[in-house]
C-alpha cells in the first residue's frame, strides 16, 4: 500500500471527512511530512472508491460550494489493519536489529 | 475571487467529463479553500498536480476499463460463490450415505453417486472453504482450497499410478471449479467484494438462492421416493431454466457464466469422450485436448461478451 493510500485511509479511519479535512489530517497524521494536495488526493479517492475501500458518505453545501464527506469502508478498514500489522512487523523487526547489544531501546 | 476560480476550472479539464460532473464544485471548493490569501492564480506545483491527478486517473480508469471491474467483481462473486456450490456437492454425498442406510429406500430409486467416489474425502473440505470465504478471511479460504485440490490430485494421481483409475478423471470438473474459487479468493478484490455484490445484485442473490435451495430440495426427493419419481426431472430442469435465465440477467452475471464455461464444457466433452466407459490412463492427451478446447471457448465468450451486450443495449434504446 502506498503511502497516500495509507494516510488517507488512517484520515478516514476515525470518521467520514471532505476532500479538504482528509488534506488537512494527513497533514496532522504524517507530522507535516506528506502534503496532499487535490489532484493527488482526488486520483487516490477515484481509485479508492473503485476498488471499495473508500465511499461517499453524504454531502452538503457550504457557502455555495458542494461539499462531499468520505468513509471508510469495511474492506477499506481490514486492508488498513492487515497494512498497520505488516509495518509494526517491520518496524519492530527493524527496531531490534539497530538495537545496541545488551541495549534496552 | 472568480478569476481563480475560473482558472482552477479550466485545468480540471485535465480530468475526464464524468469524474468533472460529478467532482469539479467539490474539487474547486477544495482548492480555493487551500489557496493563499490574495492569490491571484494556481501555482506552478498546484498546476502540476492537477494536471498529473487528471492523467492519473484517465489512465487508472482506462486501465480498470481494460481489466474489467466487471470481470474483477464476478471474480470476486466466484470466490465467495464456487466454495458454496462445491459445498453443495458434499451435502450431496453425505444425503447419498444417509439415503444407502435406509431399509425402506426402493430398488428402482437411482442411489447417487453410483459408485461412491474415491475423493470424496477431498470434497468435505469445501464446507470449511465456503464458511472462511462467506467470513471474508480470503487467504485461509484460499489456503483451504488449494488444499482441497492438492488432496484430489494426490488421490486421483495415486489412481492413476496404480493403473486402477475408474471415473477419477471425471471429476476433473470439480478441481476446475475449485481452481476458479482460488482466482477467485486470492486475486481480484476478494470474498468481501464478492459477498457485497450479492448483498447488492438481487437477481444474483435470487439466482444463488433459488439454486443452493433447489439443489437441496431436490435432493431431499430422495426421501418421499413417489414425489422423486414424478417430479425429479420437471424440478431440475424449471430450477436451471430460471437458474439461469436470472444469471443471464445481471452483468456480474454473465461474466460469471462466461467464467464458468472453461469447467462445464471441459465437464460435457469429458462425458462424451468418456461414452459411458471409464477413462483410460492413455487419454491424458484427450484430458489436455479438451482442455484447451473449454480454455478457447473461454477466450471467445470473454471477446464477444462486451460488444453483444453494447448490441443488445443499442437495440433496446432503438438505436439500431
Amino acid at each position: 500500500m502506498r503511502e497516500p493510500t495509507f494516510l488517507i485511509l488512517t484520515a478516514l479511519a476515525a470518521g467520514p471527512q471532505h476532500g479538504y479535512g482528509i488534506m488537512t489530517d494527513v497533514g496532522r497524521i504524517s507530522a507535516g511530512g506528506v502534503t496532499l494536495r487535490p489532484g493527488t488526493l482526488y486520483a487516490a479517492l477515484d481509485r479508492l472508491v473503485r476498488d471499495g475501500l473508500v465511499a461517499a458518505d453524504r454531502e452538503e453545501v457550504v457557502d455555495g460550494r458542494l461539499r462531499r464527506y468520505y468513509t471508510i469502508t469495511d474492506e477499506g478498514r481490514s486492508r488498513l489493519s492487515a497494512e498497520v500489522v505488516r509495518l509494526r512487523r517491520n518496524a519492530e523487526a527493524a527496531a531490534a536489529r539497530l538495537r545496541p547489544a545488551g541495549g534496552t531501546t | 475571487m472568480t478569476d481563480l476560480s475560473d482558472r482552477y476550472r479550466r485545468l480540471l479539464r485535465w480530468y475526464p467529463r464524468d469524474h468533472r460532473r460529478d467532482h469539479e464544485d467539490e474539487m474547486l471548493g477544495v482548492l480555493l479553500a487551500a489557496a493563499r490569501p490574495g492569490q491571484a492564480g494556481p501555482s506552478l506545483r498546484e498546476t502540476a498536480d492537477l494536471v498529473l491527478g487528471g492523467l492519473r486517473v484517465r489512465v487508472s480508469r482506462t486501465v480498470a476499463r481494460a481489466s474489467g471491474t466487471g470481470w474483477r467483481d464476478a471474480l470476486a462473486v466466484a470466490g465467495v460463490l464456487l466454495p458454496l456450490v462445491l459445498s453443495l456437492t458434499a451435502v450431496r454425498l453425505v444425503i447419498s450415505l444417509w439415503q444407502r442406510g435406509l431399509a425402506d429406500t426402493p430398488a428402482w430409486l437411482p442411489v447417487w453417486p453410483p459408485v461412491w467416489p474415491s475423493d470424496w474425502s477431498a470434497r468435505m473440505i469445501w464446507p470449511v472453504v465456503a464458511v472462511l470465504a462467506l467470513a471474508g478471511a480470503r487467504r485461509p479460504a484460499a489456503l483451504g482450497a488449494v488444499g482441497a485440490i492438492a488432496w484430489w490430485a494426490v488421490i486421483v494421481g495415486g489412481e492413476y499410478a496404480r493403473h486402477d483409475a475408474t471415473a477419477s478423471v471425471l471429476t476433473v470438473w470439480w478441481p476446475m471449479l475449485g481452481l476458479l474459487a482460488v482466482a477467485g479468493l486470492a486475486a481480484g478484490p476478494g470474498p468481501r467484494r464478492g459477498r457485497r455484490i450479492l448483498r447488492q445484485d438481487k437477481t444474483l442473490l435470487a439466482a444463488t438462492g433459488l439454486f443452493l435451495a433447489s439443489t437441496v430440495v431436490i435432493e431431499m426427493l430422495r426421501f418421499a421416493p413417489f414425489l422423486y419419481r414424478y417430479y425429479y426431472d420437471r424440478c431440475e430442469i424449471v430450477a436451471a431454466a430460471v437458474v439461469g435465465v436470472l444469471v443471464l440477467w445481471s452483468p456480474v452475471g454473465r461474466r460469471l457464466a462466461v467464467l464458468l464455461i472453461a469447467p462445464a464444457v471441459s465437464f460435457v466433452l469429458l462425458y462424451q469422450v468418456r461414452g459411458g466407459g471409464t477413462v483410460p490412463n492413455e487419454s491424458l492427451t484427450v484430458l489436455f485436448a479438451v482442455l484447451l478446447v473449454s480454455v478457447a471457448v473461454f477466450v471467445v465468450g470473454a471477446v464477444f461478451l462486451g460488444p453483444a451486450e453494447r448490441i443488445v443495449r443499442l437495440v433496446r434504446k432503438g438505436g439500431w
